[in-house]
């Protein structure tokens, strides 16, 4: 088995997938492994069955799979991407050359280890759960993530509950709500309304229009579920409306009796692969500080698509994913002849780029300006030793 | 009459401002230009302006059932042998020397009969195995009839393979028109989520 690539991607989400494909056009010899936890890759498009995707990538509306199928095809096509499927990434480790070296398990082949040059962090986001967002009451069966929602009802074939409350207006929320609407009409099952806490919907305008207004689905801005009711089952919700500081008003409770409640309260950049690592994060993003090409504070590791920040788009997670894998592939080739430079010291000879990394730096002051002018001055490897 | 609509064609929500006549209906669409569409930024908008103003039309996804494969369910027998009402300790007499592959279990083993039945010794049963496969209607349907179009789409099975852009079916629409159900992704034979 080949122990060695130029460039691995973890992750065969949209990112991934534009990634190595972005990196196997850049350089038809660049040997590149893409790495996916699930056994066909897509992530999460292949729940995302709505339309509307691609509208920038292919000028054309393309339903979630469709995109997903479309990068696949491409990607099967070349032949110096090798796709694992099924595998998991247990450790990830950086020698003292700046090869990265990976610990993969997979059903097949067991436990094996791979090395790179280049390692790309693709794996996205997850959902914000009740948990995080401290709603009172037990912990009754019938609350999900409008993700899981979407997962039972789109892949499982599943409905998860009959009356729905929707709490938060994210994408996914507003997606759910029409989805639930639709497929729960037959059962007598509806959706009671979606709410929000702030006083203006965090989706976008065409899903608050294609989705609630098209189906008459109320949206109550400035309002929130403040309690849980029910043991086994969720049994009702209380909701509340909020002051401008977001606390609920007292007075104001009203109880709406539903068996699910789908949480659409926000995304975090899923990053814990590369604790080992310690690249340099952004507290606000909760994703790697990046220069213009996607590298991090670590040489040769790049972060990309939700992983590195929430997007709203998917065009644009593809196209931070071909940010990466281009350059990627750039690096490999130059440290192949023997000419590499660092990415960041090269970033800040170039003029253009160097206002780039000034603005980039401009924002983080505020949080870190120790640490970001050591990265700035020292090239980038020395500030990480 | 003057209507507003926001653009849904891209993320871009354009606030459009459509002016009609009130004849303007199916029949005077294609020739009448009274229709005045303002605060589009592109020509993708008049089009939806001038569509939404007479009848809202929407692209439908949904999914379908698709069979992938019927697979071997030993563990569905054993749970269902455990609720026959004969207990399974008379069986086992009855069983010709040599028919089990396994070796006979061992004697505390046997006291505790049918959840410990050896695998082997449950009949083997077929069973289907159906994914979700996504769809979407070929072209946009009025928003009226997105639910009995979903309605319909839904008694609809396919089996596997098939490809993304495959046409699966047709629905019919009030005005007859039939619009062909499109699968937006591969499925392949024992392919599982």
């Amino acid at each position: 088995m080949i122990n060695f690539f130029d460039i691995i991607v973890i992750g065969g989400g949209p990112a991934g997938m534009a990634a190595a494909l972005a990196a196997a056009e850049y350089d038809p010899q660049c040997s590149i492994m893409l790495i996916e936890r699930e056994d066909r890759i897509g992530g999460i498009l292949k729940q995302c069955i709505h339309d509307g995707f691609g509208l920038i990538r292919f000028q054309e509306r393309l339903t979630g799979p469709e995109y997903a199928h479309r990068y696949s095809t491409m990607l099967l096509q070349k032949p110096n991407i090798t796709i694992e499927v099924s595998t998991f990434v247990i450790r990830i480790q950086r020698s003292d050359s700046g090869l990265f070296a990976l610990t993969f398990s997979n059903p097949q082949k067991g436990i094996f280890s791979v090395s790179c040059t280049a390692l790309i962090a693709a794996t996205g986001c997850r959902e914000r759960t009740d948990r995080q967002i401290f709603i009172h009451g037990d912990r009754p069966s019938g609350v999900f993530t409008a993700g899981q929602a979407q997962y039972f009802i789109n892949l499982k074939g599943f409905l998860p509950g009959k009356h729905f409350v929707i709490l938060g207006s994210g994408d996914i929320g507003l997606i759910m709500a029409r989805r639930l609407t639709l497929e729960t009409a037959c059962i007598g099952g509806s959706v009671e309304g979606v709410y929000e806490v702030k006083s203006e919907p965090s989706g976008l305008t065409r899903n608050i229009v294609q989705c609630l207004n098209d189906y008459g689905i109320p949206l109550h801005l400035s309002t929130t579920v403040t309690r849980l009711h029910g043991t086994e089952r969720l049994e009702g919700v209380t909701v509340t409306k909020v002051d401008q500081q977001l606390k609920p008003i007292p007075g104001t409770e009203r109880y709406i009796p539903c068996d699910s409640l789908i949480l659409s309260v926000g995304l975090i950049p899923e990053n814990d692969i590369l604790d080992d690592l310690a690249p340099q994060m952004d507290p606000r993003t909760k994703g790697p500080y990046v220069n213009q090409y996607m590298e991090t504070s670590i040489p040769g590791l790049f972060s990309c698509g939700n992983a590195l920040h929430v997007y709203d788009l998917v065009d644009y997670v593809s196209e931070s994913g071909s940010i990466a894998g281009k350059r990627a592939a750039q690096l490999c080739m130059e440290r192949k002849n023997g000419q590499h430079t660092d990415t960041l010291t090269l970033s800040l000879t170039d003029p253009a780029a160097q206002s780039d990394a000034k603005s980039l730096q401009a924002g983080c002051t505020a949080d870190h300006p120790a640490q970001q002018i050591h990265t700035e001055t020292k090239p980038a490897q020395e500030a990480i030793r | 009459m003057i209507k507003e609509f926001i653009c849904i064609i891209c993320p871009r929500s354009c606030k459009l401002t459509v002016t009609t006549d009130t004849a303007y209906t199916q029949d005077t669409a294609d020739s009448t230009p009274s229709v005045q569409i303002r605060g589009n930024r592109c020509k993708r908008g008049a089009d939806y302006g001038k569509q939404e103003a007479l009848c809202p039309m929407r692209i439908l996804t949904t999914t379908v059932a698709c069979l992938v494969s019927a697979h071997t369910d030993r563990l569905a027998c054993n749970t269902a042998q455990q609720n026959d009402t004969e207990p399974k300790q008379k069986h086992r007499p009855t069983q010709q020397p040599g028919t089990t592959i396994h070796p006979e279990p061992q004697a505390d083993f046997k006291k505790t009969s049918a959840a410990q039945t050896p695998l082997t010794a449950a009949p083997i049963r077929q069973v289907p195995v159906y994914i979700r496969l996504p769809v979407k209607t070929g072209c946009e349907i009025p928003l009226a009839e997105m639910q009995t179009a979903l309605d319909h789409i839904r008694t609809i099975s396919v089996s596997a393979p098939v490809s993304c852009g495959d046409m699966l079916g047709y629905i019919q629409l009030k005005n007859g028109t039939a619009i062909p159900i499109i699968a937006c992704s591969n499925a392949e034979p024992a392919d599982t989520l």
